[in-house]
């Protein structure tokens, strides 16, 4: 399929601008569609909330290391290990600074191949991580510190 | 304001203080590492656990227990964390405490200027 994919800056912190992808034609980012999702699940709330502190805090005061993520093939996914929190969202972290949100869910089964709600968001997130990255070692995509320099005119296909 | 702003507004402040928390650890164990040019594999060893389990560890959102954090301080020799030993104490307001007779908490008061040097000791009155 080919799909136009935008990157919108999402929230910025002070160590880490997270970034997201709109999908063209579609109202929702990836990121917004994740926690539009969860948010008033009340079974999920404190995995939820846990998670978007980690994010707050990670951005506001450690920065993206590579320690803080779960590698997912070309992609990676948050929260980082944890026994009991089930949620995945998938991220492309390109530098401490710079990390782009994707779409998840709920990682009920041993591998991501035996969840079927999360499959799709994982092929997803690892087709847009690979794609960057051969922009980025192109030259196409410039970061500078927490900012995606040209992010305006980067258009990704699924 | 985005739904990620909206659920961090919401969060309970317990949830907040203990992510901080346990990244605030991770991140004082994985300098204390750095500073000792020691591997996570290194500190496993030491502690006669997997490395797996010291990754976990790192990872910022590990719930530690007292006695991990003891026994990973004795493998680092190294305080992890320190408990703060003086106590602030704020003395009461007058309308939050009930005294029969109002004048003594007059006289309370003066003396507590006097003792913290906010009166000079010849305007004490005897």
């Amino acid at each position: 399929m080919n799909c136009v994919v935008i990157l919108q800056l999402y929230k910025r912190f002070r160590r880490v601008n997270y970034y997201t992808f709109l999908i063209e034609a579609h109202d929702k980012t990836e990121a917004e569609k994740f926690f539009n999702k969860f948010e008033g699940m009340k079974q999920m709330e404190e995995d939820l909330n846990e998670l978007a502190t980690w994010i707050q805090v990670i951005g506001d005061e450690y920065g993206a290391m590579p320690r803080y993520f779960r590698f997912e093939n070309e992609a990676e996914a948050l929260p980082p290990y944890i026994e009991k929190n089930n949620l995945r969202l998938y991220v492309c972290r390109l530098s401490e600074g710079v990390v782009v949100l994707a779409n998840g869910g709920i990682k009920n089964g041993l591998r991501v191949q035996d969840c079927e709600e999360l499959m799709p968001h994982f092929g997803f997130a690892n087709k847009m991580a690979k794609q960057l990255r051969i922009m980025m070692g192109r030259g196409e995509i410039k970061i500078k510190g927490k900012e995606i320099i040209n992010h305006e005119e980067i258009v990704l296909n699924i | 304001m985005n739904t990620l702003e909206k659920i961090i507004k919401r969060t309970p402040v317990k949830t907040k203080r203990r992510v901080q928390r346990n990244l605030a650890i991770a991140e004082r164990i994985h300098q204390l590492l750095q500073h000792k040019g020691m591997s996570q594999k290194d500190l496993a060893q030491k502690m006669g656990k997997q490395p797996s389990e010291i990754c976990k560890w790192l990872t910022g959102l590990h719930n530690f227990e007292i006695k991990t954090i003891e026994n990973i301080e004795l493998a680092l020799e190294e305080d992890i964390i320190e408990v703060t030993k003086s106590v602030h104490i704020q003395l009461p307001k007058p309308d939050n405490i009930k005294i029969d007779e109002p004048h003594l908490w007059a006289v309370a008061e003066k003396e507590v200027k006097y003792i913290t040097g906010k009166q000079t000791p010849g305007k004490r009155k005897k």
